[in-house]
C-alpha cells in the first residue's frame, strides 16, 4: 500500500504516541528525509528530551525524545517551540542606544557593538573599580555560558557581582539541600515517582507547571490504586484532580503544619529512630547540637489542635497527614515555587527534609525529597557551575579562602584575584543599580524588567545603569532599557548542555544554522570579555565543547563529579545522572547511597552516607513556625499569590511568539473565589482592582473555586500587567529569595 | 495544516467514551485505546487552532490530561 505524504505524517504522529506508551508505530516507513536532532526543552526543568527535525536546513518537527526520562512525551508548549526559533519578533542584528536611555536602537555591526559595550565596561571599572559591573543570568543559560560567564567575572574582572534568575525561583532549595545535608541538589531522581507509594505534593501545581512529570505521577496512581496522592496547597489545582487528600490551608502557615507533622510521627512512634540515630543530628536554629528529646520538646507546641488554629486545616487532617506520610512504605516529597519564593524557604525545605529524615523514607527508591526546578538549567548551569554571588564551582563558596584558592589555582591566576566578599544578590543588584553603586550589567537570558518583585523601586536602576543584554526578543521589557542588545543563536541553533531537576545532563546538539546575524551566546562573551580586557589566556577556548572539558575536568574529585561525561557520550546517551566520574560509569541514581553512589567508599560501614557535611550526617533543624512577611490584615484583606499557567512559560517572551499558545491565555487575569466574587458582587469578566501597599492594578475576575476564600491568584506572564508591582521585595535571610508568593492585598470591583 | 500526535489519559473505566467523543470531532483521528488509560490521537489542523482542539479533548468528561508526542509543521514552513 503507498501511503500519501500526509498519511505518513499522521502514521508517524500516531507512532510517537504509541511508542511512548511502550507500543509499536503504525508507519511502515523510515522517514528518509527528516534529519532528527537530539536535544532538550527549552521550557522548565524537567528536562524533556527532544528529536528536532530538519529538512531542508530548517527545523520543521518536533517529538519527545523516547529514550530520555520523558519516554517520547511533551507538553503542548514543547511542541511549539519550533515556530519560535522563526518568530519575527527575534533580534537577529546587533543593535546600540548610541546616545542613551531613550535614543532609538539603531542597527550596528557586531564590531560595533561589542567595541561600545565593552569601552563601557572598561572605563567603569577603570574609574570605580570591578564591583561597578556585573553580571546576571539565567536558568535558561547552557552551562558552558554560566560557567564561561562565572569564570570571566570573577577571576576576569575580578567582581563577585554574578547573579541571576535562580536566585528568585530555587535559592531556597539550594539553601535547605546545603543546610541539611552539606551540599545541593537532590539525591533522588524521577524513577522515585515510579516507585513511591505515597506522594506528598506542597507549594507545587505539578500539573500546570511540570505537565510532564505530573502524567508520570497520574500514572504510577493509576496503575497503583493504593498509592496515595497528597496536595497540599491554598489553591485547588488541576493537580489536586488526582490527589487522595487535598489540604487547603491559609497561605504561608505550612511551616507550622509540617512541625505538626513531625509532632505527628513522634508522638505515634511512626518515626525511623534506627536510621536518625545513625545518620542524623538534631540541630537548634542557632547550628548547636542537641539532642532527639530537645527535638520532641521544640515540637511540644505544634500539637494538632494548635496547627489547626494557625493553618485552618483541621486536627484530623494533620493528624491523617502525618500518618499517611509516615506509613507509606515510600514517601516522596515533591515542592516547588511555593515552598521556595517565600520569606521562609529555606526553613520550609529543612521542615520537608525533617520528615524524610525522622521517617527514614530516604536513600531508596521511591523514597526522597525532590524539589522541582522551574527553569531547564537553574541545576545544571547555575547552581552546579556556582554562578550566583555567593558561589564557586562544584559545591564551593567564596567565603572559604581554600576554595577561592583552589579556583585561583585552577583557572591559573594569582592568589587574591576573587574577592573574599560576595557579591550583589539578585534583588541586591538592581537596588544598587538604582544607588549608584553598580553602573554596567551584562543581562543575558532573562527578563528582569518584568519579574523582579516590587518592580517599580527596581525600574530606576534599569534606567541608570549601563546594561548590555543578550536576548533573543524585541518585546521584552528588559529591552527597552538596553543600551546593548547582542542577538544569540536560539536552542537549537547552537549546542550545549542543560542539567535538570533530577541531576540529569543532557546536551542539545546544534540543528540548525542561527538565525540572521545572531551567534551562540558563548562566541559573543568572550569575543567581549576580551574587548573589555579580560586576558585572552583566561578563556583559550574555541566553542562551547571545550569549555564544557574544562568543566568537567574541574568536576573531577569534587561532590559534583560527572568527569565521565565526555560531549562523545551525551551525543550518544538521552542524559545522565551525575555523579559519574568515569566514562564507563553509567551515572547515579540513589546519591549517598553506598553500592549506588560512586563517591560512597565501596567499603562504609554505612549504608547511607551523607558526605556533603564533614561528620558525614544529616541534620535535623529546629525551624520554628513563621508566619509571612506581609499577611493580610484589616487594611489589605486578601492575600495575593502568583504562579504560572499551562502554556505560558515565564515572562512569555517565548510562549508569547506563539499564536495559539498566545490565544489561549491572551492576557492576565484574577481568581476570585465565589464567595468572595458574591459578596463584592464580583462576576466572571469583571474588572477588579488590585490594591496593595505598593501599587494598583485591574484585572477581569475569573471567578473559580481554584482559590480558597481569602485568596486571589494572578499569573505574571502578562508584560501588560505586570503583576510583581503589587508585590514586597522581602527576601529570606539565607536565599535572598523573594516572596512572590504572598502579599496582602485589598480586592475591589472597578466602579 | 499541521499533525499532532498526542495522548489522551483518561480516569479508569472512562477511555472508551473518550475515545469516540474524540474520534468524532473532524480534525482528529484516533488509533486505539490502550492500557485501559490512554488514547492515542492525531490532530490535524492549522497549528494556530491546535490549542484549541486539544482544549476540546481536554475538557471532556474523564480526561485527566492530554500529552503531546510529536508535531509536525512541515506543510506550513513552506507555506512561509
Amino acid at each position: 500500500m503507498k501511503l500519501s505524504r500526509r498519511e505518513f505524517l499522521k502514521g508517524a504522529a500516531a507512532s510517537t504516541a504509541l511508542a511512548a506508551i511502550g507500543l509499536p508505530g503504525v508507519a511502515a516507513a523510515a522517514e528518509a528525509e527528516t534529519k532528527w536532532v537530539k536535544g532538550v526543552c527549552r521550557y522548565c526543568g524537567t528536562g524533556c528530551g527532544v528529536l528536532v527535525g530538519v529538512q531542508n536546513g530548517k527545523a520543521v518537527s518536533i517529538k519527545g525524545d523516547p529514550n530520555n526520562h520523558n519516554q517520547g512525551l511533551l507538553c503542548l508548549k514543547g511542541a511549539m517551540l519550533i515556530p519560535v526559533i522563526y518568530t519575527p519578533d527575534r533580534i537577529l542584528e546587533p543593535m546600540i542606544r548610541r546616545n542613551g536611555k531613550g535614543s532609538e536602537l539603531e542597527k550596528v555591526s557586531w564590531d560595533e557593538a561589542l567595541d561600545f559595550a565593552a569601552k563601557r565596561f572598561r572605563d567603569t571599572i577603570s574609574e570605580f573599580g570591578p564591583n561597578a559591573v556585573a553580571y546576571y543570568g539565567s536558568g535558561q543559560a547552557l552551562t558552558e555560558e554560566s560557567y564561561l560567564a562565572n569564570k570571566i567575572w570573577k577571576a576576569g574582572f575580578k567582581t563577585n557581582n554574578v547573579d541571576g534568575n535562580p536566585r528568585l525561583c530555587m535559592a531556597s532549595a539550594v539553601g535547605g539541600y546545603t543546610t541539611t545535608f552539606g551540599k545541593d541538589e537532590p539525591m533522588g531522581t524521577y524513577y522515585d515517582i515510579d516507585n513511591a507509594t505515597c506522594f506528598f505534593i506542597i507549594g507545587s501545581n505539578t500539573s500546570e507547571a511540570h505537565p510532564v512529570l505530573f502524567r508520570r505521577i497520574a500514572r504510577r496512581k493509576q496503575f497503583n490504586p493504593d498509592v496515595k496522592i497528597i496536595v497540599v496547597d491554598p489553591r485547588r489545582t488541576n493537580t489536586s484532580r488526582i490527589a487522595d487528600l487535598h489540604l487547603h490551608f491559609k497561605p504561608g502557615t505550612d511551616l507550622a503544619l509540617l512541625n505538626g507533622m513531625a509532632h505527628v510521627i513522634i508522638k505515634d512512634e511512626l518515626d525511623d529512630y534506627r536510621f536518625h540515630g545513625r545518620h542524623c543530628v538534631f540541630k537548634d536554629n542557632d547550628g548547636s547540637e542537641r539532642t532527639f528529646e530537645d527535638y520532641k520538646a521544640f515540637l511540644a507546641e505544634y500539637t494538632p489542635e494548635r496547627v489547626q488554629e494557625i493553618t485552618g486545616i483541621s486536627a484530623e487532617n494533620v493528624v491523617k497527614v502525618a500518618r499517611l506520610f509516615a506509613e507509606s512504605p515510600n514517601t516522596l516529597s515533591l515542592w516547588c515555587m511555593g515552598i521556595n519564593q517565600r520569606s521562609y524557604g529555606v526553613w520550609a525545605n529543612n521542615l520537608i527534609h525533617n520528615l524524610h529524615l525522622l521517617t527514614g523514607h530516604i536513600g531508596r527508591l521511591g523514597a526522597s525529597p525532590l524539589s522541582l526546578t522551574g527553569q531547564p538549567n537553574a541545576c545544571g548551569g547555575v547552581r552546579d557551575t556556582g554562578s550566583l554571588s555567593h558561589l564557586l564551582p562544584a559545591g564551593r563558596v567564596i567565603a572559604n579562602e581554600k576554595h577561592r584558592n583552589e579556583m585561583e589555582d585552577f583557572w591559573g591566576v594569582p592568589r587574591g584575584t576573587i574577592q573574599p566578599t560576595i557579591g550583589h544578590h539578585a534583588v541586591a543588584l538592581f537596588g544598587a543599580m538604582a544607588t549608584g553603586d553598580v553602573k554596567a550589567v551584562f543581562i543575558h537570558c532573562t527578563n528582569p524588567a518584568h519579574t523582579l518583585p516590587n518592580l517599580n523601586k527596581y525600574t530606576p536602576g534599569l534606567q541608570k545603569a549601563f546594561i548590555v543584554q543578550t536576548e533573543c526578543f524585541h518585546d521584552a521589557e528588559t529591552t527597552k532599557y538596553a543600551d546593548v542588545l547582542l542577538p544569540a543563536a536560539f536552542w537549537c541553533e547552537t549546542d550545549g548542555v542543560y542539567g535538570c531537576t533530577e541531576r540529569r545532563y543532557s546536551l542539545t546538539e546544534q540543528a540548525v544554522q542561527p538565525s540572521g546575524n545572531s551567534r551562540p551566546v558563548v562566541n559573543i562573551m568572550m569575543d567581549f570579555a576580551k574587548r573589555a580586557g579580560v586576558d585572552p589566556k583566561l578563556i583559550p577556548f574555541e566553542n562551547a565543547a571545550d569549555i564544557w572539558d574544562e568543566w568537567r575536568t574541574l568536576s573531577n574529585g569534587s561532590p559534583y563529579n560527572f568527569y565521565g561525561m565526555t560531549r562523545e557520550r551525551l551525543k550518544k546517551e538521552s542524559g545522565i545522572r551525575w555523579p559519574c566520574p568515569t566514562e564507563d560509569h553509567p551515572g547515579t541514581v540513589l546519591r549517598f547511597v553506598r553500592g549506588e553512589d560512586p563517591l560512597v567508599p565501596a567499603d562504609h560501614p554505612e549504608k547511607v552516607f551523607f558526605y556533603g557535611n564533614p561528620n558525614g550526617k544529616a541534620n535535623i533543624l529546629f525551624r520554628p513556625y513563621m508566619p509571612p512577611f506581609e499577611p493580610a490584615d484589616a487594611d489589605y484583606p486578601f492575600v495575593l499569590t502568583t504562579g504560572r499557567v499551562i502554556d505560558h512559560w515565564h515572562t512569555a517572551t517565548m510562549t508569547g511568539q506563539v499564536p495559539e499558545l498566545r490565544k489561549a491565555y491572551p492576557g492576565a487575569f484574577v481568581e476570585v473565589n465565589p464567595e468572595d466574587a458574591a459578596r463584592m458582587d464580583i462576576r466572571n469578566g469583571d474588572q477588579v482592582v488590585l490594591e496593595t501597599r505598593r501599587d494598583k492594578m485591574t484585572f477581569p475576575a475569573k471567578v473559580t473555586d481554584t482559590c480558597m476564600p481569602g485568596l486571589v491568584f494572578c499569573p505574571f506572564f502578562d508584560k501588560k500587567k505586570l503583576v510583581n508591582r503589587l508585590f514586597h521585595d522581602a527576601v529570606d535571610n539565607i536565599s535572598k529569595e523573594p516572596e512572590y508568593k504572598i502579599c496582602a492585598t485589598k480586592v475591589y470591583k472597578q466602579v | 495544516m499541521a499533525i499532532l500526535g498526542f495522548l489522551v489519559h483518561t480516569e479508569p473505566g472512562r477511555c472508551a467514551a473518550v475515545e469516540q467523543q474524540v474520534a468524532a470531532m473532524p480534525e482528529m483521528t484516533t488509533y486505539g485505546i490502550h492500557q485501559d488509560c490512554y488514547v492515542v490521537a492525531v490532530a490535524e489542523a492549522p497549528s494556530s487552532e491546535l490549542e484549541a482542539a486539544l482544549g476540546r479533548v481536554g475538557q471532556l468528561e474523564g480526561v485527566l490530561t492530554c500529552y503531546v508526542t510529536g508535531l509536525t509543521t512541515e506543510d506550513e514552513q513552506e507555506e512561509r
